[in-house]
């Protein structure tokens, strides 16, 4: 027998009405009012009466299945409840010490492989004039000048640090023209006469990171001017 | 129109325990009266492993899961507002399907399931001493697992359709058309004095 009609609400839920055979499984508390007249009238037929009673009959018997026997007791939920409670702790330090450790090691490979604060050195500029005989004039890389020449180097850089001009000749003959100025005090001028004569020298100007107390070929600008004395 | 249907033993459907609630009594755990647990475990131990057992037909992975259930509850998987029993056959069921999936997955478990169900290992044999229900427990152990569940919680628990709906994530209409062939599959596999009822 199916049901035709407004869908019914067990417990104000939609529910399609179950039919014949569906109904005779089911408890009456779970049934809407409509379902529950049709299963009277399913359960007063003999059909439905005999599947009414075969359902009641596996109801009776599912439900008096025994329970296994178990030796399960509540100390052994809450030991096992301790028990992870333990090992959650345990994880926890363990991830906490691997995130230390690795925030250490971390910061050590940083102060081992970082270059420190970016150091910009902006541009550097080398210039020189050489007076001889009264006459003064500029003077560029390869120039040739007399002997008597007096050479005024001026060095100037837009960023800041430490400069230095360096005179170089001969085979690894060095002399320090400049040491350690400011950049940001101006442009330097430094005069000189030469240390050689007959020679090449080569006069280096440097642009280090401020605090440096000396030149470097990896961490300085370098400009440089070659000049040939007669 | 006034009438009434009588409601059967195995269709009673518990009333209030005598006694503090499921929530009472896991409140008060949780408030630190540790003995309010063991009410708890006692009220649903037997019908816990029972379920379980059915589904997995393994008394040591069925308690296993049980352990597994009480402890999510006592985690604090439940919050208030819903069914605690509902709740609790929920974490059961899908603890069991999970196991039972896990058991598809691995050729492990065809070896076991073989020894399982050889005569001189039946858990059938060292659990049910009564034909009858020896023969209910091997019909529903044939039932595909969804209306096996079915039926267990459904007839073996009591629970309402909707609180069966609940746990096994489907309709209403679904509980009911599951029952309905399991009942039809049950009378096939059952002896005809269990299959045709008494009265």
């Amino acid at each position: 027998m199916k049901q035709s009609g407004p869908d019914p609400k067990v417990e104000g839920r939609m529910v399609p009405l179950a039919s014949d055979g569906t109904l005779a499984g089911l408890r009456p508390d779970d049934l809407n009012h409509q379902e529950r007249r049709a299963l009277l009238r399913v359960i007063t037929s003999k059909n439905g009466s005999e599947e009414r009673s075969r359902a009641l009959a596996l109801a009776q018997a599912v439900s008096d299945l025994p329970p296994p026997t178990t030796e399960l007791h509540p100390a052994d939920v809450l030991s096992l409840l301790k028990e992870r409670e333990q090992a959650r702790l345990v994880q926890r330090w363990r991830l906490r010490a691997g995130v230390g450790l690795f925030l250490v090691a971390g910061v050590i490979t940083a102060l081992l492989v970082w270059p420190g604060p970016t150091w910009d050195p902006g541009t550097l500029q080398l210039e020189a004039r050489a007076t001889s005989q009264g006459v003064r004039r500029a003077v560029g890389n390869g120039s040739l000048l007399p002997a008597d020449a007096k050479v005024e180097l001026s060095v100037a850089a837009t960023g800041s640090g430490q400069l230095f001009i360096v005179e170089r000749w001969g085979y690894d003959s060095t002399r320090v023209l400049l040491h350690g100025a400011d950049a940001q005090d101006g442009p330097h001028r430094v005069t000189f006469e030469p240390s050689t004569s007959g020679h090449s020298a080569t006069y280096q100007a440097w642009l280090c990171p401020p605090g440096a107390d000396r030149w470097s070929q990896a961490a300085c600008a370098r400009e440089y001017l070659r000049l040939d004395w007669r | 129109m006034s009438y009434s249907l009588p409601i059967p033993k195995p269709f009673a459907h518990h009333g209030p325990h005598g006694g503090p609630s499921d929530e009472q009594l896991l409140q008060a755990y949780r408030n630190g009266d540790h003995p309010a647990f063991n009410l708890l475990f006692e009220r649903y131990r037997d019908r816990i492993v029972g379920y379980v057992w059915r589904m997995l037909r393994n008394q040591e992975e069925a308690e296993e899961v049980a352990l597994e259930t009480f402890c999510r509850v006592l985690e604090g998987a439940w919050k208030p507002g819903g069914s605690f029993r509902a709740f609790l056959f929920t974490v059961a069921h899908r603890l069991s399907i999970d196991r039972l999936r896990r058991r598809q997955r691995t050729a492990r478990f065809q070896r076991l399931w073989k020894a399982a169900a050889s005569p001189s290992r039946s858990p059938e044999q060292s659990v049910v001493a009564d034909e009858t229900h020896r023969a209910l427990e091997l019909a529903l152990a044939r039932l595909p697992e969804l209306h096996r569940a079915t039926v267990l919680l459904y007839y073996g628990q009591e629970l309402k359709s909707r609180e069966v709906a609940e746990i096994m994530g489907c309709s209403d209409q679904q509980v009911r058309s599951r029952l309905s062939y399991a009942r039809k599959q049950l009378r096939q596999l059952l002896p005809d004095e269990l299959s045709e009822g008494e009265s």
